[in-house]
């Protein structure tokens, strides 16, 4: 595919790098530019005696520099890369130096072996006895760790909250790696979110006894599972920790629309990154998270671009409440977005959140679009979205803002995409008077950027 | 905000288990409401021996139940009138996302340009980054202020109206602010309503005079200087009867800007009656010389009229005093000579620096562009080399401040081709208006032979290129500046790479700002 200057800025690990790749992005900096059909070299002095040797392989892409930056991508790469996004033409066609084709040719060793390995484990995954134990074993083990769970929640409202805030993380990491030792991830990380639910402010304690109350539910139904049906099979093991391989995905039905990327959100966990993306069909008028992730340092799929719609194809993870997908494929040109399809007034949006918490009583966050809401202050400084009858949703006290919106409205009615979390919405996205916005975006502090 | 109602008992209970988990199963926590319907059905099956099992199942289905159910009811927080319709056109997408740029990524000293080409073409900024603006007017009301103020239009009126700390940008919440504000609101209240009709403003301070804390009075007093007229001078003058000396100062410094004005002829009087130039005949000819008499002490009237006896550092206690004599004397009484008949006079006597210091400041305060010139040409006389700049520079920089861009300009020049690059970039920094075209390309050369020289003001210099000269440099020389630089020398670095690269960038951006701020 044909890298833009944009997507290739979003490759960078923070501003800073965004900043130092541009700067670098200036053909004359370099001593060597070099390419063939699938990589791109260059050398570039750098405070060292001997230039850097960066490389590009195109396939994927991927980056290799020969600096001793740990970011990654480094400014070097960033910079190359800038350089071909906007005129491949700088770069002499040719052989590859050694350097290059002794990379690849590692590269592709690695990729060979990685598939023999997969290859393997298919087979030895194929094997449905082997399989069978397999599954058989985490089960085991998971039922396991759902009893030590259930042991530990009681516990903690035995003691009562209050010496809670003063625990320290291990204190719920502790329980955390538990989880993990179950095979359990997905317990796993709620049982971290009780932790900072700890230290997240006014009200923390009702946050913790819902999510407390979120975890034994889950427990409980988990271990009458064989009982459910089997759309809330599917959810709680994807709840507990189970992953649908993208090959399963293979037989689901593609469903093609005109996706709007409406909002897009970064969480930091652990040793992993994970990047919440609402889209929502304009024709369907259904919602869609893409769920991306990255560990260390890897850069995050940098191609759904919030504010953005495309015509494409997604494929539907399974389970009752139908939300998580994976993007299939693009069939056309990605344009930026310019409205919010299917707002609803906040009593249609709440009951239809009430209809998907029947469905999927342990959500977290739910997509919700309201239309006709006016931001307005209470006497505390906390804000909330008013409709006309004078109904009032609560914005999320972390979300900082607001004035942004009151001033896009000027008092007027606006339209707002965010998360709804059973007690406060989270605005992503806004539609006001025929322009669009979406809430912080890229590496620039911008608080909220126009987008059409 | 919202109050939650459900009928069902469902929230009562909810509320009686969390108030009993805060406290502990094992404290006794624990209330049996009754909840009707399936709820309630359940919440009984669920029970177990355990309370605290109890507690945990009745948390799992109640959090689930309450915010299903959820209802919002209408809130008591008021909408506020909406903003006015009738508003300036907004600047161009692209122009808005350089001002993103401007406030969020680092470019924020080019702030006032973007704002004066904004306001030169009649626009306004886009409403989405209306509170980034007024937050940063809050801080920087001084430096920008003005400039902020130009581009907000209607509709950033409105939005600092409905907040508590933005300053008040119309005169309606300056009333309020007036009345119930602390000292900083009334301060900036007292200047926004200065801008609107002064006589307004200062009647205001003068009815509430009386009554105002001791403290406050000499900044009160300092807003006055926003719209200063001789209409105010009666009032300024009955200030120079209180009893604090800061007030008088304050009253003072005002009234030193109004030639006309009785404090004026009492200074010229007195610096007419200590300060005298005089022609002295010798062998070679006759030359200029000055005669200073100077009294041992403060007298009362000029106690009343803002002098002090605090000694200025580098002076002694009497030329301490003609010090502040001169720099609070309006310019216009230095009478019967040039400006640079008075400096080049000053410059051969005992009081040379209590003079040239005194003038520098009032030149600077009272913007007078003829004595800013003539104390430009005196001081580079004094300050040889870098050794005698610190002596020297706040008259230096003040007499620059005062001097017009092509005075300025030329007392740079002056300097570029002496081995020293200090004292040419502090006068640089002090060069604070648009270079023409001809001096940028000057200073540009100069900088190239600079580095990498390895200066050793080295990274002062090239923190002053990089925010300070950027921004003033024409920056159609962007693309000049962007080779040229002798790389080939031991003394490069990444940090030399790191300044010509947000130079030029700064000058491309400067450059990109005129294209699409066009009126």
């Amino acid at each position: 595919m044909k890298w833009t200057v944009g997507q290739i800025l979003e490759l960078a690990p923070d501003a800073s790098s965004e900043k130092a790749g541009r700067g670098l992005a200036k053909a004359a900096k370099w001593s060597l530019l070099g390419r063939d059909d699938r990589a791109v070299w260059g050398e570039i002095s750098g405070s060292g005696k001997t230039p850097y040797q960066t490389r590009i392989d195109l396939s994927e892409p991927a980056f290799k520099c020969s600096c001793p930056s740990r970011k990654f991508p480094c400014k070097h790469s960033l910079g190359l890369f800038l350089i071909f996004g906007e005129d491949e033409r700088v770069f002499a066609r040719g052989g590859a130096p050694e350097w290059v084709a002794d990379w690849l040719a590692g590269r592709d060793s690695r990729v060979a072996k990685k598939a023999d390995r997969a290859a393997k484990k298919k087979d030895a995954a194929a094997d449905p006895k082997a399989q069978a134990k397999r599954v058989a074993a985490r089960e085991k083990k998971i039922a396991a760790g759902l009893d030590e769970l259930d042991v530990w929640l009681a516990d903690l409202l035995r003691r009562g909250f209050a010496g809670l805030q003063a625990e320290p993380y291990s204190f719920w990491d502790g329980m955390a790696a538990r989880m993990v030792d179950a095979q359990a991830p997905g317990l796993a990380r709620l049982v971290r979110q009780l932790g900072e639910l700890t230290s997240s402010g006014d009200g923390w304690e009702a946050r913790l006894l819902t999510a407390i109350g979120r975890l034994h539910l889950l427990a409980r139904g988990y271990r009458r599972i064989d009982t459910l049906d089997a759309g809330l099979r599917e959810d709680l093991r994807s709840a507990v920790g189970w992953s649908v391989a993208k090959d399963d995905l293979a037989d689901v039905p593609s469903v093609a629309d005109e996706w709007l990327v409406l909002g897009q959100r970064v969480e930091e966990e652990d040793r992993l990154r994970a990047q919440w993306n609402w889209l929502w069909g304009a024709q369907s008028a259904r919602p869609a998270l893409i769920l991306n992730f990255a560990a260390g340092n890897q850069p995050l799929d940098a191609s759904i671009v919030a504010g953005t719609r495309f015509p494409g194809e997604l494929a539907f993870y399974p389970g009752g409440l139908s939300l998580r997908a994976i993007v299939r494929q693009r069939t056309g040109e990605t344009r930026p977005a310019d409205t919010l399809p299917a707002v609803l007034a906040i009593p249609e949006a709440l009951a239809a959140y009430g209809t998907a918490l029947a469905r999927a009583p342990w959500l977290e966050r739910w997509p919700m679009a309201v239309a006709g809401v006016r931001p307005v202050r209470g006497p505390g400084g906390a804000w909330a979205l008013r409709d006309d009858s004078g109904m009032a949703l609560p914005v999320d006290p972390g979300f900082t803002h607001s004035w942004e919106l009151l001033s896009i409205g000027g008092g007027g009615a606006i339209d707002v995409f965010g998360e709804w979390s059973g007690d406060c919405l989270t605005p992503l996205s806004i539609s006001a008077d025929g322009r669009f916005f979406v809430v912080g975006r890229g590496h620039s502090g911008a608080a909220v950027t126009r987008v059409a | 905000m919202t109050r939650r109602t459900q009928d069902s008992g469902a929230e009562a209970q909810w509320q009686a288990l969390l108030g009993a988990a805060i406290l502990g199963a094992d404290r006794g926590g624990g209330h049996d409401g009754r909840v009707d319907g399936a709820c309630g059905a359940m919440l009984q099956a669920a029970k177990a021996e355990d309370p605290a099992e109890t507690m945990l199942a009745q948390a799992a289905i109640l959090s689930v139940y309450c915010r299903a159910g959820r209802r919002i009811a209408r809130g008591d927080g008021h909408a506020p009138e909406p903003a006015p319709r009738d508003d300036g056109p907004v600047c161009s997408d692209k122009a808005g996302r350089q001002l993103a740029a401007i406030l969020f990524e680092g470019f924020s000293e080019l702030l006032p340009e973007w704002c004066a080409l904004a306001a030169a073409a009649g626009l306004r900024a886009p409403d989405e980054l209306l509170p980034a603006l007024l937050h940063r007017l809050e801080s920087h009301a001084r430096s920008e202020g003005a400039a902020i103020r130009s581009v907000l239009g209607a509709r950033g009126s409105w939005l600092a109206a409905q907040h508590p700390d933005w300053s008040p940008a119309g005169s309606g919440d300056a009333e309020r602010a007036w009345d119930g504000g602390d000292i900083e609101d009334r301060v900036a209240a007292l200047s926004a309503i200065r801008r609107g009709d002064p006589g307004r403003g200062r009647d205001m301070l003068a009815e509430s005079w009386d009554g105002e804390a001791a403290g406050d009075r000499a900044r009160l007093l300092a807003a006055l200087a926003e719209g200063l007229s001789e209409a105010d001078e009666d009032f300024l003058e009955s200030a120079l009867d209180d009893r604090r000396a800061e007030v008088r100062q304050a009253a003072a410094e005002l009234l030193a800007l109004l030639p006309g004005s009785r404090y004026a002829a009492r200074m010229g009087a007195r610096v007419g009656d200590l300060v005298k130039l005089a022609e002295k005949r010798g062998l070679l000819g006759g030359k200029a010389v000055l005669a200073v008499t100077l009294p041992d002490q403060l007298d009362k009237a000029m106690k009343r009229d803002g002098l002090s006896d605090r000694q200025h550092s580098g002076l002694g206690k009497k030329a301490s005093l003609l010090m502040a004599l001169v720099a609070g004397t309006p310019l216009g009484a230095w009478s019967g000579a040039q400006p640079a008949d008075w400096t080049a006079a000053a410059a051969k006597s005992d009081w040379r620096d209590a003079l040239i210091w005194g003038w520098s400041r009032a030149a600077a305060r009272q913007s007078d562009v003829p004595w800013g010139a003539a104390l430009l040409g005196a001081l580079q006389g004094l300050v040889k080399s870098a050794r005698h700049l610190e002596t020297h520079r706040p008259a230096l920089l003040a007499a620059m401040a005062s001097a017009d861009p092509a005075t300025r300009e030329n007392a740079v020049t002056n300097r570029l081709g002496g081995g020293d690059s200090h004292v040419a970039g502090i006068l640089l920094s002090a060069c604070d208006h648009a270079w023409s075209r001809d001096f940028s390309a000057r200073v540009l050369a100069w900088l190239k032979t600079r580095f990498p020289e390895r200066p050793a003001d080295g990274w002062q210099l090239r923190e002053l290129v990089k925010k300070d000269f950027a921004r003033h440099m024409d920056p159609a020389l962007a693309t000049e500046a962007a080779t040229g630089w002798r790389t080939d020398r031991n003394g490069w670095s990444s940090g030399l790479d790191d300044m010509v690269d947000r130079f030029v960038r700064c000058l491309e951006f400067r450059m990109d700002m005129r294209k699409e701020l066009k009126p």
